[in-house]
């Protein structure tokens, strides 16, 4: 994939170019709006609303890294729709749709045909969206955009928008907190990577 | 444990965990990791941790996110420059440019006073009075015998001698402004003055009838007929501020120029002045008017002007390539 010239193309209004950029990014775009947002529907929504946004603010891409570009959209649009749903509490029912959310509700890029591993998998997704969910949404960006997508520091800094040094402390109080999160969920984590109360 | 370790030390074992540490931080952190069990242990839960964070997996859009081309078809936004095929810097640059000559050209213009028609005009209209009343002291013996003169007759006589005069005035008064742009001091300029404030008697009674605002030039009449003669010479040098730093005549001439104009006009009024005032406002006005038709503003007008023209021409250009494209892309 040519990304540069899809992306020309679709700065010209080529709709078709566009959605073949779409189609290579939205699995990411949905994966990290899942676990900002914690459910499903909420990361859907929040992940079309960046796309139509990005399609619409394309003309202000000065390149360099798309990705980059694309996902500090998405994490607007998530910060967006938390801030709609603080301001319009969803009704009791709903919100306990919303706690059973569980990894199994998504479908995950790789497989296992043994299923004991894939029972394993699931808990640890389980157990890494919980802690996740229970970081503080600024927190829970960083730690996302660092330890599960793999951006560096400077990177993280332009997607989120704050100074690198804003960036370090928030991933080092995350990371505290996951680790502390982590630990209550020692029996669904695989043996190598069970904490103990000594390490903590 | 980790109670010991500090928030700055947590974000720089973090830091060093993520390799975004330099090379001395490095080093310097590892010393420490080897004399400090506690930073040690807290790097090793921190690793486990990121290391769990890492074994989240990749989540599959539960949907395609592709935009409708029957609904999105239309043009992405794109700037306006862009969608020009012009890069935004050059626009920038140029549309800059002309609004600097537009505002350089303005500055000269305004700085410089008004345009060489106005100045023409005025000195058509100062140069009449002057050599009308140097004739009218050269040929009447006395100021009663030009105020018995009927008025509509010496206006008559008087227009067409304007004319010539204006004429014939350039020379004396090139000779004049080569005296300024030559920095002469204001002697010059009092000789150029003197023959023409050489005037016959009556002139006490002529600048009587002044009226009362012409206040210096009654002050000069109270004076002997001598110092009235003189009067012209520490006249010229006395205004000498001028904001260009030209010669005294020249000062003279553009500072004085509105209340030199305004006694002009008075001594076209009343013809019966005497020829100290008519002369000297004369010259004055004169020099005032002549420098922007033939001296030294005109060359700055003419910069202005063309300046500003081409600002002018540059902006409509730019609109003319612009609605073109603009049209063309519709």
């Amino acid at each position: 994939m040519d990304e540069a010239a899809l992306i020309q193309q679709a700065q010209q209004g080529d709709v078709d170019s566009y959605n073949r950029l779409v189609l290579h990014y939205q699995d990411q775009a949905f994966g990290v709006a899942y676990r900002i947002m914690g459910d499903s529907d909420s990361a859907a929504d929040a992940t079309q609303e960046a796309f139509i946004s990005a399609y619409r603010a394309l003309g202000s891409f000065r390149g360099g890294s798309f990705k980059a570009w694309l996902l500090r959209i998405v994490t607007n649009a998530c910060y967006d729709e938390l801030r709609r749903r603080k301001r319009r509490p969803k009704a009791s029912l709903d919100a306990l749709y919303v706690e059973d959310e569980t990894p199994d509700s998504v479908s995950f890029a790789t497989h296992s045909d043994n299923p004991e591993t894939y029972a394993q998998r699931m808990d640890l997704q389980k157990a890494i969206l919980a802690c996740l969910q229970g970081l503080s949404e600024d927190q829970r960006v960083v730690a996302i955009l660092s330890d599960v997508e793999g951006f560096s520091y400077d990177e993280i800094s332009g997607i989120v928008g704050v100074a690198l040094g804003t960036v370090k402390s928030r991933l080092s109080r995350s990371r505290r907190s996951l680790r502390e999160c982590l630990q209550g969920f020692s029996e669904l984590l695989p043996v190598e990577y069970r904490l103990t109360d000594e390490s903590i | 444990m980790t109670e010991l370790i500090s928030e700055r030390d947590l974000i720089t074992l973090n830091a060093y965990l993520d390799g975004e540490l330099s090379t001395e931080e490095r080093t310097a952190f590892e010393c420490r990791l080897a004399q400090e069990p506690a930073l040690r242990a807290e790097l090793d839960a921190t690793r486990v941790t990121v290391a769990l964070m890492g074994m989240a997996e990749r989540i599959r859009a539960p949907r395609n996110f592709t935009l409708d081309p029957a609904r999105y078809g239309k043009p992405a936004r794109v700037s306006f420059w862009d969608r020009l095929g012009i890069p935004t810097a050059i626009m920038a640059a140029v549309g800059a440019a002309a609004i600097l000559l537009l505002c350089v050209g303005a500055f000269v213009f305004l700085s410089r006073g008004a345009p060489p028609g106005i100045g023409q005009v005025a000195m058509q209209e100062a140069a009449a009075p002057a050599d009308m009343v140097e004739e009218a002291t050269a040929a009447e013996p006395s100021a009663k015998d030009a105020e018995e003169e009927p008025a509509e007759e010496e206006m008559a006589e008087e227009a067409p001698e304007g004319e010539e005069a204006y004429e014939a005035a350039p020379p004396e008064l090139e000779t004049f402004d080569e005296f300024v742009e030559e920095e002469a001091p204001a002697e010059p300029a009092v000789e150029a003055e003197i023959p023409l404030t050489e005037e016959p008697a009556g002139e006490g009674a002529a600048l009587e009838a002044l009226p009362s605002e012409e206040s210096e030039v009654q002050a000069e009449a109270s004076a002997p007929e001598e110092e009235q003669v003189e009067a012209p010479a520490p006249a010229a040098p006395l205004p000498t501020s001028s904001p260009m730093g030209i010669g005294a005549g020249g000062v003279e001439g553009e500072t004085d120029a509105g209340r030199d104009e305004d006694t002009a006009n008075v001594v076209t009024a009343s013809p019966s002045v005497s020829g100290t005032l008519a002369v000297e406002t004369g010259v004055s006005t004169f020099a005032a008017t002549e420098t922007p038709a033939g001296g030294s503003q005109l060359p700055f007008m003419t910069i202005a002007v063309i300046v500003i023209g081409i600002g002018l021409l540059v902006v409509v250009v730019i609109a003319v390539f612009v609605i073109l494209r603009v049209t063309r892309k519709r």
